[in-house]
């Protein structure tokens, strides 16, 4: 046979592999790379073998295939369980799977774990995108089912519509649970969540280059809504992480303190706003400004950092108010924390830090001669050379080609040697403004690094950012437009053609609606929605009662659908439960002639049997009430009767003596 | 209820013609049905009798027309003659217009005059000089044939035969019956009074309708057809033949004080419907053996 041919004859029995593979696709983005091609390795071969209708492999082979699988998620991950090796380890076992479903009923199965594997997906991604994917796929897998379990007589183009048909009646019923089940502060069961999994965002250390790699990123890191004025978003430096500590290379985050001794003084007018963090494992947030008052949930730590109490796990909103301008002041004891550097590095930038302080040991003064030293002939790069062993030097005498990360770094390294308390602080600068809701969306490639320079107890903490010195257009219009062309990033998503940016901008819109109302849809959006219909139902005591109702209706609705799908006793079952009959009279030499009718055969068996007329009159009237009268409800006595119609032989049945208890067929 | 005046009635013509539960009761069944009958035997076996006693116990009008070959239509359906006292033409009907019409030795008259009388039980109203007279409600023919007679006869075509509903056979009385009726112990149907009206006979139709047909019975009933048309007979039984056996099977399943058909009732109605439509493509059985042979044949689903 020709290859087309094999698969026009062949092609439709392996249609139910289609699903699996579906569902592992998006998985292939965390797996590892040999686990992905196992599965697709295996996924082929069963193709294989389903086109060219082979025998599957021995048992003694999957079950090795199964045992070196397990042996390998365990060195991979450490572990079989938990999300972060069970969904691989589940992955892997489904494809293995593949070689020994044979019949419907296996099928079906793995067909319904199909569906699970793919729904484990969500404990990655829960975007718009990936959601209707999954959706599209469990659609796909149920409509394959059913053309399963119709034996290819329906074209899965029907059960296609058929399958969409039931999505769309149950939709409303989803909503209905989306919106109204209970959801408790704390879940029965959370996401597992595995702190060593790296997540993409600012970390505690800021080593050179780290914040040119987050550049490349074009994910999420939140979104801002203003309600009331909206500041120009240019000029917004999201301050997130304070990195006081240097150790000639690395800069990074001191020990958070238990409490803030820092004096922080509001001034001027408050803007309000609410922000939607994408879960970075991590307890920074970020503001513009001074939050206050405090979100619930959150404190200041040391140095004016602000933090969630709870690692950010899940996304998160938080609705408060931030006054832009304010007054930060930190006692001597802290300050001089802000003075410490490594000895023995970077020994060139002393001694010019030094010259300067000799020269003018005021603080601005300090600032201003560094801030001129970085606008002379340094370039703003997003590669820059590497650099050796005393960082600051080669940077700042040698390669002078760097990204805001080496401004900042370099420009603090030379404020505390001058003798100026000064630190790096990491956040984000700018973001980028949704015309069509006005939601400001700050990406990771906003990333941004800073400083912050003490310029005596009145002015107190100064936010001065070197890298401005240099490119102005860096800080007023982003990434995209500081860069020289040759050099741009994977900063595609800065594309200025309209239409494009209009649509970027829709889709923008319609992933912060998404992840507010959809994947932000937690207890206190609900208690709103709530106190909406009636303010009595708002409160968490009746939600829990209201999440265990809910459970009990559950499984009480639950009970209902088995009880109504239990099999239906059918007319068939009057049929059934006839041949029965036919077969237990059969044995004893009383089988009906061909195409004798049922009064007939009752007539004949009674007149030979006389014992057994009465139990058979009954049985036949019942069996013809219930198969040709529509009775159907008479179904159970029938059953029961003829279970109980247990006829032996008669020896003294004339009919009987010679095994030949067939009169004429004329006999009716 | 009009199920008890039936059975009756059956008792009544029981009474009248000996011997023949079955056929009578299948006559009746056809009547029921609103079919016509057919009966082919030898003169003398009750034919006659059993007409006449349908006819009286359900208080039915009844005439008899012996067809003979010089019989012409208008000896049938009726004709016009000038009335000069009137002034015009005036219609004398013939004996078609009555509610029971035992039509006797059918197949000795022409086509031309058989086929005047197959029309009007077709059609049930005779169109003559351009004027369209209906036939009385109920209308029933008996026809009789005398199927040994082979000289001077016109046998009914295939055609005309499956107009009748049944073809029955009534043979000879059994020992016992022929002995009470030697005996003279026989009454004449004219000493019993009608047991149930021509109105009865309606609701007794009505009634037919809303005997139930299950998916079981519609599925033997196909399988017969089926098998009937599958090459083993010149003609398998027509459309018209299985409704025919429809509403005789419900007939009969009503008789049986039923309001559901069972395979019975198809069995026992249907060698009486299929026999005279059924034809050996071989030649070698009779249409009753035909009959029997599809019964045997199909299985009870």
């Amino acid at each position: 046979m020709r290859p087309s041919e094999v698969w026009r004859s062949r092609g439709p029995h392996a249609l139910w592999l289609l699903p699996p593979l579906l569902a592992l696709l998006p998985h292939l983005d965390h797996v590892p790379l040999w686990l992905g091609l196992v599965c697709l390795g295996v996924w082929f071969w069963r193709l294989a073998l389903e086109l060219g209708n082979q025998a599957l492999p021995p048992r003694s082979m999957r079950a090795l295939l199964a045992l070196a699988g397990l042996a390998a998620v365990f060195w991979q991950y450490g572990s079989i369980v938990g999300q972060q090796a069970g969904v691989p380890l589940f992955l892997l076992l489904l494809f293995i799977k593949l070689l020994e479903s044979r019949g419907l009923a296996e099928k079906r199965l793995l067909l319904i774990l199909t569906q699970f594997a793919a729904m484990s997906y969500f404990l990655m991604g829960q975007s718009i995108l990936v959601s209707a994917y999954l959706l599209l796929v469990s659609v796909l897998g149920v409509a394959v089912m059913l053309h399963l379990q119709a034996e290819g007589r329906q074209p899965l183009l029907r059960t296609l519509t058929h399958s969409s048909r039931l999505f769309a009646v149950g939709l409303p019923l989803a909503l209905l649970l989306f919106l109204l089940f209970p959801r408790l502060d704390r879940p029965l069961w959370g996401l597992p969540t595995d702190t060593t999994s790296a997540a993409t965002g600012l970390s505690e250390n800021m080593a050179p280059g780290d914040i040119a790699r987050l550049i490349q990123s074009g994910e999420t890191a939140f979104r801002a809504q203003f309600t009331g004025p909206r500041p120009d978003p240019n000029g917004l430096y999201w301050r997130g992480i304070v990195l006081s500590g240097f150790d000639g290379r690395v800069w990074h985050a001191l020990p958070p303190q238990p409490a803030s001794r820092d004096t922080l003084q509001a001034q001027g007018t408050a803007w309000r706003l609410s922000l939607t963090l994408e879960p970075h494992q991590r307890r920074w947030l970020f503001t513009p400004g001074l939050p206050e008052p405090l979100p619930q949930g959150t404190r200041l730590a040391q140095g004016f950092q602000w933090l969630a109490n709870e690692p950010v796990r899940q996304r998160q909103r938080w609705f408060f108010q931030v006054y832009p301008a304010y007054h930060h002041a930190s006692g001597p004891g802290d300050l001089q924390r802000e003075l410490i550097l490594p000895e023995g590095f970077n020994p060139r930038a002393r001694e010019l830090a030094q010259g300067w302080r000799q020269r003018n040991a005021a603080p601005q003064i300090l600032v201003d001669q560094a801030l001129a030293l970085f606008r002379k002939d340094f370039i703003y790069t997003l590669r820059p050379p590497a650099l050796g062993v005393h960082s600051v030097d080669d940077f700042l005498f040698g390669t002078r080609r760097g990204f805001c990360e080496h401004y900042a770094g370099g420009f603090v390294f030379l404020m505390r040697a001058a003798g100026v308390p000064a630190r790096v602080v990491t956040g984000y600068l700018g973001g980028e403004v949704n015309p069509l809701d006005g939601h400001l969306l700050v990406r990771q490639s906003d990333a941004h690094a800073w400083a912050e320079v003490w310029l005596g107890p009145e002015t107190g903490w100064v936010r001065v950012d070197p890298t401005a010195a240099i490119s102005p257009a860096r800080v007023e219009q982003g990434i995209g437009a500081a860069l020289p062309a040759t050099e741009l990033p994977a900063a595609l998503t800065r594309l200025s053609v309209p239409l494009l940016q209009g649509l970027r901008h829709t889709w923008e819109m319609l992933n912060n609606r998404w992840d507010q109302w959809v994947l932000g849809y937690g207890q206190a959006q609900q208690l709103q929605l709530l106190a909406r219909l009636s303010p009595r139902l708002a409160s968490t005591r009746w939600l829990a009662q209201a999440a265990i109702l809910a459970g009990l209706l559950g499984l009480a609705l639950l009970a209902g659908f088995f009880w109504r799908t239990r099999p239906k006793e059918t007319p068939d079952a009057a049929a059934r439960a006839w041949l029965k009959l036919q077969q237990r009279l059969g044995r004893i030499g009383l089988a009906p002639l061909p195409a004798e009718p049922p009064l007939g055969y009752c007539a004949r068996v009674a007149r030979l049997r006389p014992d057994l007329a009465d139990p058979m009159r009954r049985i036949t009237r019942l069996y013809l009430d219930t198969r040709y009268g529509n009775q159907a409800h008479e179904l159970r006595s029938l059953a029961r009767l003829v279970a109980r119609f247990r006829p032996r032989r008669h020896r003294e049945s004339p009919g009987n003596t010679n095994g030949k208890a067939h009169p004429q067929a004329g006999a009716r | 209820m009009t199920r008890p005046l039936f059975h009756e009635v059956l008792a009544q013509i029981d009474g009248v013609v000996l011997g023949k539960a079955r056929q009578t009761r299948l006559a009746l069944t056809c009547l029921l049905a609103g079919g016509h009958l057919l009966i082919e035997d030898l003169p003398g076996v009750g034919k006659t009798t059993l007409a006449h006693a349908l006819a009286h116990s359900l208080g039915l009008e009844f005439k008899r027309i012996q067809f003979t070959s010089d019989l012409l239509p208008a000896d049938v359906l009726g004709y016009s003659v000038f009335d000069r006292a009137k002034g015009g033409f005036s219609f004398h009907p013939g004996p078609i217009f009555s509610q029971v019409v035992l039509a006797d030795e059918i197949n000795r008259a022409t086509p031309k005059s058989q086929s005047a009388l197959l029309e009007a039980m077709e059609e049930g109203q005779v169109t003559l000089e351009g004027t369209t007279r209906p036939l009385p409600y109920p209308f029933f023919v008996i026809a009789t044939q005398n199927p040994f007679s082979q000289t001077g006869v016109y046998p009914l075509p295939e055609s005309q035969l499956d107009r009748f509903l049944m073809r029955l056979t009534l043979g000879y009385p059994d020992s016992a019956a022929e002995r009470d009726l030697l005996s003279g112990r026989v009454r004449a149907a004219k000493t019993y009074t009608p047991a149930a009206s021509p109105q009865d006979l309606l609701e007794a139709r009505e009634a037919l309708d809303r005997v139930h047909l299950s998916a079981p019975l519609l599925d033997y009933l196909q399988a017969l057809a089926t098998h009937s048309r599958a090459g083993r007979f010149v003609h398998g039984l027509s459309p018209r033949a299985m409704l025919g056996l429809a509403r005789a099977a419900r007939s009969w399943a009503w008789l049986e004080s039923r309001d559901f058909v069972i395979p019975d009732d198809v069995q026992a109605v249907f060698s009486a419907v299929a026999a005279h439509r059924l034809l050996d493509a071989e030649g070698g059985l009779t249409g009753e053996q035909c009959a029997t042979a599809v019964l045997e044949a199909v299985a009870i689903p």
